[in-house]
């Protein structure tokens, strides 16, 4: 099985692979080898010039090779060592051409976006800033908090968690924020009522990749790099699954994909944990340690944690764990419905129609309620609640939200303010709503 | 007749050290029990006399957690013999640990 990914990774001819010195580096043969990975024996010298090899590849693969100069580029850094790694790469194959005659960049231009998460971890930020500083590259910052800067906010004010399909709703209201209270608070109160670390990973995850996207569209910037290493791909998909997001899982795990406008690809997706690790190393690339909620807990503080101590250790005893997750994983295709799915009013993903009847053929409610409406619940698709029983200003998000984010909301305490990006999804697909009615009467 | 080894630590298992300590050079026997001393106890005394608290955070079943690298003089442990690579005075050890939420 090893044998397979390293014949895909670096395609020999079967001669010189029948060469091979035991004991020695796989591509060099002479030189005493310094490191292992997947059960090859690479050099120093030679392991370097193969990751390097192997970004270029993985870039080049993609489609934007076509129209690479006059690429504005983003790269999404968050400081720590995969998405250094990825920064460093980028930035050599950018200037690669300086010195050549036509003393040309690769890409129009490469700036660095990173969402500045000291509202959440204090205390983490200084040390990323410090290393950013010192690339000589354009660096952009957003603030978590950011996402709570608008007046209005999206107040979630009921939620109706009976089994049964139809009575199953989530309803929320548009509310004027309190100008007492600054962004960081509100941003404070959001994660507070948030039950799970599951829960909070899952909306930072959602915030961050809304204020990434946002901080590359002010840029111009129609390309977006993502640092997600292999090892972090392969706990994300497992992750993402069991967290309830097959469907919007091919936008958040392939190499390519499209958000809206923007084409984000993920070129650090072929390297494992350890590569990144000796890369920077043996390249002195500095990186920080960026906190997440579980650091230092326990394995089962989330599910997220679980996953990457599970993925982990399996991969110590059999190394082609993560190459396996991730090659398996680039045959996923988004399904046909997705192009037109709304959008989640949290995570801003395609959400599957009839979230509540798939609920509902999964979990198991009382027996009364499976006798009586189990059967028509499974069939049919639910009805929305007839807005009259709703309370004054309320509004019925329940169809505008994908599983996962419904799972998230559950756990949520009413009163839990969601970010304005919520509001204004609700807001665009509203008026988007409204068009398509009217679409047939327009001229 | 005892051996000193260089130890580091980075990619966050500094922050679970005494002190917060990147660097420490520990003392050890040369040899233990008649054998020569290799890595092995090098991580053992780490974790008995250098990390601070949850000791499961870097080591288990006596070596290292999965998801912690080791290089020693510069080199992946896994082509030194890892474990049983038997430390030379002045030897360099470091400890990367890869983990997210670790």
């Amino acid at each position: 099985m090893c044998d397979s990914v390293d014949q895909s990774e670096h395609p020999a001819p079967r001669q010189a692979r029948s060469q091979r010195v035991p004991g020695m580096c796989i591509k060099c043969k002479t030189a005493k080898p310094n490191v292992s990975i997947r059960l090859s024996l690479y050099c120093k010298p030679c392991f370097v010039k193969a990751e390097i090899f192997k970004f270029r590849t993985a870039l080049n693969k993609s489609r934007q090779k076509a129209n690479q100069h006059g690429t504005k580029l983003m790269a999404a850094v968050s400081g720590g060592p995969t998405s250094m790694a990825m920064l460093k790469l980028i930035l050599d194959f950018h200037n690669v051409g300086r010195q050549g005659k036509t003393a040309s960049t690769a890409f129009a231009s490469v700036t660095v976006g990173h969402v500045d998460e000291s509202a959440l971890f204090p205390g983490c930020e200084d040390g990323v800033q410090r290393i950013l500083q010192a690339e000589d590259v354009e660096v952009v910052t957003a603030r978590l908090e950011d996402v709570f800067d608008s007046e209005e906010g999206l107040e979630l004010v009921e939620k109706t968690v009976t089994p049964g399909a139809v009575r199953d709703k989530f309803v929320a209201q548009i509310v004027r924020q309190n100008p007492g209270v600054s962004p960081r608070e509100r941003l404070k109160q959001l994660f507070s009522g948030l039950s799970t670390a599951t829960n909070r990973e899952d909306m930072l995850d959602s915030i961050k990749t809304f204020l990434i996207k946002k901080l590359a569209q002010s840029c111009g910037c129609r390309t977006l790099l993502l640092g997600d290493s292999g090892t972090r791909m392969a706990t994300k998909v497992v992750t993402y699954t069991s967290r309830g997001r097959g469907y919007s899982l091919p936008f958040e795990v392939l190499a390519e994909s499209q958000w809206g406008d923007i084409a984000v690809l993920r070129p650090m997706r072929e390297w494992i944990a350890k590569e990144v690790a000796f890369f920077n190393r043996w390249t002195a690339q500095p990186s920080a340690v960026v906190p997440t909620f579980t650091t230092g807990a326990p394995a089962k503080a989330s599910i997220d944690r679980l996953t990457e101590s599970f993925i982990v250790a399996l991969d110590r005893d059999f190394p082609s764990t993560v190459a396996t997750i991730c090659r398996t994983v680039t045959k996923l295709q988004p399904q046909d419905d997705a192009a037109d799915a709304v959008h989640c009013l949290v995570c801003g993903m395609p959400a599957e129609a009839g979230a509540q009847t798939w609920r509902n053929r999964l979990t198991v409610s009382d027996v009364s309620s499976t006798e009586s409406e189990g059967p028509v619940a499974a069939g049919a698709k639910p009805e929305p609640e007839p807005e009259t029983k709703l309370a004054a200003g309320g509004i019925d998000i329940t169809q505008r939200l994908c599983y996962s984010c419904q799972n998230l909301l559950h756990d949520a305490k009413p009163g839990t303010v969601l970010p304005e990006f919520s509001t204004h999804r609700y807001q665009t697909s509203d008026a988007a709503d409204l068009r398509k009615q009217i679409e047939e009467f327009l001229i | 007749m005892s051996i000193t080894v260089d130890v580091e630590f980075s990619g966050g298992l500094e922050l679970i050290m005494k002190d917060k300590v990147r660097q420490a050079t520990v003392s050890l026997p040369a040899t233990a029990d008649g054998k020569p001393t290799t890595v092995r106890q090098v991580i053992l005394y780490v974790r008995d006399n250098l990390v601070a608290d949850k000791p499961q955070l870097f080591s288990t079943e006596n070596t290292v957690r999965p998801g912690v690298l080791v290089m020693i003089n510069d080199s992946d442990w896994e082509v030194e013999g890892e474990n049983d690579y038997q430390v030379q005075d002045k030897d360099k050890v470091l400890f990367i640990s890869t983990m997210h939420g670790g």
